[in-house]
This record gives C-alpha cells, structure tokens and sequence, in this order.
C-alpha cells in the first residue's frame, strides 16, 4: 500500500494540506486538511512503512494506547482510500 | 480528521464555485496550478499555490499575483496572472508567459497569492528577496518579450505556408 503519484503534502500557515499535481490532479480538484495523526500516517505511507509501524509511531509521539492508535490510523487510511490517494 | 474538498473534475463549474466557497470557510486555498501562461514561475500541474483573500479594503500592487474570476468563452475560469497596473477600481493583469493585458475589476479578484511552492522548494511572495528580484526583472523585460514572441509567431505563419509543422507538431495542450 502506497500513496498514489503526484499526491504531496504540504505545510501551510498552521495547517497541513493534502493536493494533487500532476496526473492526479486531473481526477482530483480540491485539498485535504489533516491533523498531526494525519501527517505522521501520510509521511509512514510516503515512505514505504507498514500499518504496524505507523501505529508504532503514533503510539509513541502521542502516547495513546495502541488499540486507540490502530483505530485512527486505520480510519485515516480509509478516508485516504475513499478519495483515491493509495495504490493498494 | 480531514476535511475532503475534492469534487467531480469533469464539472468545472463545480469544481470553481469550491474555490470560491473554500476561500470563504477556510481562509486559504491550496492548489496547483493548470497551463503555462505563469511560466517560468509556476509549471503545469507541477507546482503548489496558496491563495489567501486580501484583507478587508487592501487592494493588489504591481507584482502581486491575483487568483481572479473570468468569463472565457462563456464559461468560469479561475486565472492566476500578475498585476502590472493599478488603476482606479480596476488592475492590468498580465500571465508571465503572456502578452495580452487583461482589464480586471476589484470585484473580480477573488484572493492573492501569498505563498508557492515550486516543487519542493517553499517561496513567501511578500518577504522573499530572490522572488522579488524575478518578478521585477520580469516585468522590466516584457517589451523584449513582446517582441520576441511577435517575431516567433510572424515566423511561425511564414514557415507554415511550407508545410512546417512547429517545434512540437502532436503535442497537445495541458
């Protein structure tokens, strides 16, 4: 599972956006606006990680209990899905 | 979590009253860019804007890019050009890549871009030294351009009359 070409992450002001360029944005007009659990799942995929690691480092930065961790990264991923931004 | 702006891109409309909409809710709108009428700054579907509206009463100045709304052909475009002019109630507007002044009006000019990214390399219109050095120098050579894509274009139709083709015959646009 990996993030689709020409999708990027981008730091704005306060904010962290999600856009498309290149082909993708052909079939996707518009921004995503995450949050820091966001960040670090989208920088886990971009980078090759598995669900598992991601879930490690969300554990870690934010001290939560694992099940609490796997349960936002996983809803993360399938909002990521549901727009068209993974090549599963 | 996340909040999706994404609509159907086969609906231009739709997709240009988001802008619109996500200016207004959210402040900023973050986007690339389509065609070539900014380069060299901006490239198709390359590079990354972000767009804030203009504080209550500010109007643009000369070298400010504008994200403007504009009737083409009967249907709503969302254009990125810059301020080269600023007249009472109205901006000339030209494309970096253009030689064609537009007539803009107040009411038309939707936000201003603020920052970009040009890859993965981050510029802040308002305080960066080499963006202002390029936008200036830019515009200072806009009649050596004018007369450089004249004489490309009377070339260009000379040379067709004998069956050339252009520099990039097949190639589509976007």
């Amino acid at each position: 599972m990996k993030v689709k070409q020409g999708f990027v992450m981008r730091d704005v002001a306060d904010q962290t956006v999600i856009i498309a360029t290149g082909e993708a944005s052909k079939t996707f007009q518009g921004m995503i606006r995450v949050n820091e659990t966001g960040k670090i799942v989208w920088s886990g995929l971009a980078d090759g990680q598995t669900v598992d690691q991601i879930v490690d480092k969300v554990t870690a930065e934010f001290d939560v209990e694992r099940a609490k961790a796997a349960a936002d990264v996983e809803t993360f991923i399938g909002k990521m899905r549901e727009n068209g931004f993974l090549d599963d | 979590m996340t909040d999706a702006f994404g609509r159907d891109p086969e609906s231009t409309s739709v997709a240009g009253g988001d802008i619109e909409r996500v200016l207004r809710e959210e402040g900023l709108f973050v986007s690339t860019t389509v065609g070539i009428s900014m380069w060299p700054m901006l490239r198709n579907r390359r590079d990354t804007i972000v767009i804030r509206p203009l504080p209550g009463g500010e109007r643009l100045s000369v070298g400010d890019v504008p994200l403007y709304r504009a009737d083409i052909a009967g249907h709503r475009r969302y254009v990125l050009h810059r301020v080269v002019g600023v007249h009472d109630g109205w901006y000339a507007i030209r494309g970096d890549n253009c030689i064609t002044t537009e007539h803009v009006r107040d009411a038309q000019v939707l936000g201003r871009l603020d920052e970009f990214y040009r890859g993965s390399r981050h510029v802040t219109c308002g305080s960066s030294r080499v963006y202002r050095l390029y936008w200036r120098t830019w515009l200072a050579l806009w009649p050596a351009r004018w007369c450089w894509k004249h004489a490309r274009a009377l070339v260009g139709r000379f040379l067709r009359r004998f069956g050339w083709k252009g520099l990039h015959p097949g190639r589509g646009p976007f």
